[in-house]
């Protein structure tokens, strides 16, 4: 793989802005593309491209040349490519990339358009004092963390895998095309055969991990990616991260295992478990949350007949929607620590199995006899008496009700997930620039 | 010949006298005075205990200020009470612009102890403006009971109270740590919280000789409004405002505060962007930390006022301040 030239945008985070009614252009070079990732087949495309020297700026042109909208059919790998003409800004990702980018569209009071990119999340929801999207909280309390365009902020949405944005930026900003790879047909186009070299990552266990050290990385860590937690496991993983010397580091499966799993029936109940403690602005969003849930399964229906699909509802979900957002959620980890993560597990040979082994979720990290002051529960019972104004908006904390869900055994995994997304978006907000 | 340490009386806004010990930098062609570091003491005591720690700072080239709390020390006032709740940060307010108005200079403000939650009540409703870094030596919050290394009495009923379910397990105090652990009149204390006439009555002793305490200006009964006004509510809130730089200073070994307090409050009750440290010193108790604080503060000052002035590359801090811990422990 080629480690020069465009590969720099591993490394730093990137930041590209154009404001409403301005014709400046701030962070791309007309006529450049960039590449956050890597590229699989990159050999056989020097070939077919017939491009010598190893000129990767001079390939992803003439790809992107040849293949315009059908970039990601031939370009495979786990990669994210922008491409700017002068006059055109195209995104492009591959299929079940874990790379992302965030954007936000704005329009000023004469109805001009703008134009933000990131590639961290925090850097859009600073400058733009973005609002919590209570429909995308509900629906991470109800089913996890899934690959969507929708971010936990107002405004503010990510590119998908497989999908290809193209903006006119000549006079007006207008999004002129808009195109995704189906979901099934990721998994065929997902190739990853000649992978980076990489340093494996150590394992996930959990015996003899520090918990008040977890505790005290959570925090950091939604403040790095600029979004509340979904999972205790991540801090873990971060740690893990910060631990390998490599740049480039290779996914262990057990760190796919660590990820949220919605059971069947978990899926037709969804905002049940938690309900007591969710306030108006929250279950609001419960007609929001079921017209998701519907299209999803209707998608799912869709593949049932076309594809002769044999995973149950949840396994699909999991296959095509949470394990995707996770492997997003693990290399925006490794990117906070200037690193790239390769994940090898990308074929449904690979990810089926796992799927269809997935019958029950990982075990939480804290427990109820856990010291006081670092334990997830209590920290969240505490938000009750000095949690932020915007939190106690959204939950009900009161110690009643929240004491109940503790002591729910069957759901500890579920309870401590629901604690960490509570308290990192509680520090999140005491933070934020705008409070 | 210049005196090394004085002794000014400086007026509060009622008109008390309060003790202020200045330790002054030897003014000669090389040495400089890069701030001024303003200690307040711990409940009970005054600033004779703090000396070591102001030679010290001297010596890296910091001129100290030790304060004794009005009512404590050579100050005016009442011992054990003050006339109404937050008196004592009016007093460090008085303290600060007399001082500015003598000669302005980079102002360090910190205490150990219950001074330390004085310094953050003044920060809290005055401001940052006149300050431009903070420490905090064993600093003690009783207002909860999350930050305690040990359970109080009537732990267990308060956290059932506040939480709605059992605490699991419960850390009883040892007999070397609870001799040290002051008394609360509960009676007092909720009489005295709706009936104002009685907030100059004693709520709160703390152990010790009558006798020893009179030798050593020792004060062991404060009223409620005095506890009250060294004790913060909402550490949480008080600590997030902070955008100046922020040392704490504490023993492994407190019997007030639990380990792992302080790492977590840094990271989650201050800011992230914050020039903020830790500094756990082993083998260190909530007293004799004060002679490891003589070792680790003029060391932080000096990294961020001293000589090399911003010159001190961070990472090569952590290694530098690893040293004046060892030394200090």
């Amino acid at each position: 793989m080629n480690q020069t030239g465009l590969n720099s945008l591993y490394q730093g985070n990137f930041f590209w802005q154009r404001l409403p009614g301005q014709q400046t252009l701030r962070g791309l070079e007309p006529g450049q593309c960039y590449l956050m990732g890597y590229l699989s087949n990159e050999q056989a495309l020097y070939r077919q491209l017939n491009i010598e020297n190893d000129d990767q700026q001079a390939l992803l042109n003439a790809a992107v040349k040849k293949w315009r909208h059908e970039l990601n059919r031939h370009l495979f790998g786990d990669y994210l490519l922008i491409n700017f003409d002068g006059e055109q800004l195209q995104l492009t990702s591959s299929a079940r990339a874990s790379f992302t980018l965030f954007y936000r569209q704005s329009q000023n009071e004469q109805g001009q358009y703008g134009l933000a990119l990131a590639s961290n999340l925090k850097q859009l929801t600073q400058v733009f004092d973005a609002k919590i999207n209570p429909v995308q909280l509900m629906q991470t309390l109800a089913l996890g963390s899934l690959a969507d365009e929708h971010t936990c902020f107002k405004q503010i949405k990510q590119l998908q895998s497989g999908e290809t944005l193209i903006w006119q930026l000549a006079g007006e900003t207008r999004l002129s095309h808009s195109s995704n790879l189906p979901v099934a047909q990721q998994l065929t186009l997902a190739q990853n055969s000649a992978l980076p070299q990489a340093e494996l990552i150590a394992p996930r266990r959990t015996d003899d991990i520090e918990l008040t050290e977890l505790f005290n990385r959570l925090p950091s860590l939604a403040h790095g990616l600029g979004q509340p937690l979904v999972d205790a496991s991540l801090a873990h993983f971060d740690a893990q991260v910060q631990a390998t010397d490599s740049d480039t580091l290779l996914l262990d499966i057990s760190w796919l295992s660590a990820r949220h799993i919605t059971c069947e029936q978990g899926i037709h109940s969804s905002h049940n478990w938690c309900k007591s403690i969710l306030k108006r602005p929250l279950l609001a969003q419960r007609s929001q949350l079921q017209y998701r849930q519907q299209q999803l399964v209707s998608a799912y229906q869709t593949a049932k007949q076309e594809q002769n699909e044999k995973l149950s509802f949840s396994q699909w979900l999991d296959l095509h929607y949470v394990i995707p957002a996770w492997c997003q959620l693990l290399q925006g980890i490794c990117r906070l620590h200037g690193k790239i993560l390769v994940n090898p597990y990308m074929h449904a040979q690979q990810l089926i199995p796992l799927v269809t082994q997935a019958y029950q979720a990982p075990a939480a990290y804290f427990s109820l006899q856990q010291v006081s002051l670092a334990n997830v529960y209590d920290a969240m019972q505490r938000l009750f008496y000095s949690g932020e104004v915007e939190t106690r908006k959204l939950f009900d904390l009161n110690p009643l009700d929240t004491s109940r869900l503790i002591r729910r055994e069957q759901d500890r995994h579920r309870v401590e997930q629901l604690s960490v997304l509570l308290l990192t978006m509680d520090y999140l907000t005491r933070f934020h620039p705008g409070h | 010949m210049e005196k090394a340490v004085e002794t000014l009386m400086i007026p509060a806004r009622d008109g008390t006298k309060l003790a202020c010990h200045r330790y002054t930098v030897p003014t000669s062609a090389e040495t400089t005075c890069y701030g001024r570091v303003l200690l307040l003491h711990g409940s009970t005591f005054n600033s004779r205990r703090y000396a070591n720690i102001a030679k010290a700072c001297v010596k890296s080239g910091f001129e100290v200020v030790l304060c004794d709390w009005r009512g404590h020390g050579e100050s005016g006032g009442k011992p054990g009470t003050c006339d109404y709740i937050g008196q004592l940060e009016d007093d460090i307010s008085d303290i600060i612009a007399w001082f500015e108005k003598e000669m302005p200079l980079p102002l360090i403000l910190g205490g150990h102890s219950a001074g330390s939650v004085v310094c953050l009540r003044y920060l809290e409703k005055y401001g940052q403006k006149k300050v431009d870094a903070c420490y905090f030596i064993a600093p003690t919050f009783n207002n909860t009971q999350e930050p305690l290394r040990f359970d109080k009495p009537g732990a267990q009923r308060s956290f059932l109270l506040r939480h709605m379910r059992k605490k699991h397990g419960s850390q009883e105090a040892p007999e070397s740590a609870a001799k040290h652990m002051p008394v609360m009149d509960n009676r007092m204390f909720y009489l005295a919280t709706v009936l104002p006439f009685l907030r100059h009555s004693t709520v709160i002793t703390f152990p010790g000789s009558e006798k020893m305490a009179a030798l050593e200006g020792r004060v062991l009964n404060y009223s409620f409004n005095l506890m009250a006004s060294v004790s913060i509510p909402y550490y949480s809130k008080a600590f997030r405002k902070l955008k100046i730089p922020v040392v704490f200073i504490c023993g492994e070994n407190d019997e007030g505060l639990h380990p792992e307090f302080l790492p977590m409050l840094c990271q989650w009750h201050l800011a992230p962007q914050l020039d903020k440290e830790v500094v756990m010193l082993p083998k260190l108790n909530h007293m004799s930390v004060l002679g490891g604080a003589a070792r680790v503060l003029p060391h932080w000052l000096v990294q961020r006022w001293g000589e090399n002035n911003g010159a001190v590359e961070q990472q090569l801090r952590p290694q530098a301040m690893q040293q004046a811990v060892e030394q200090a422990s």
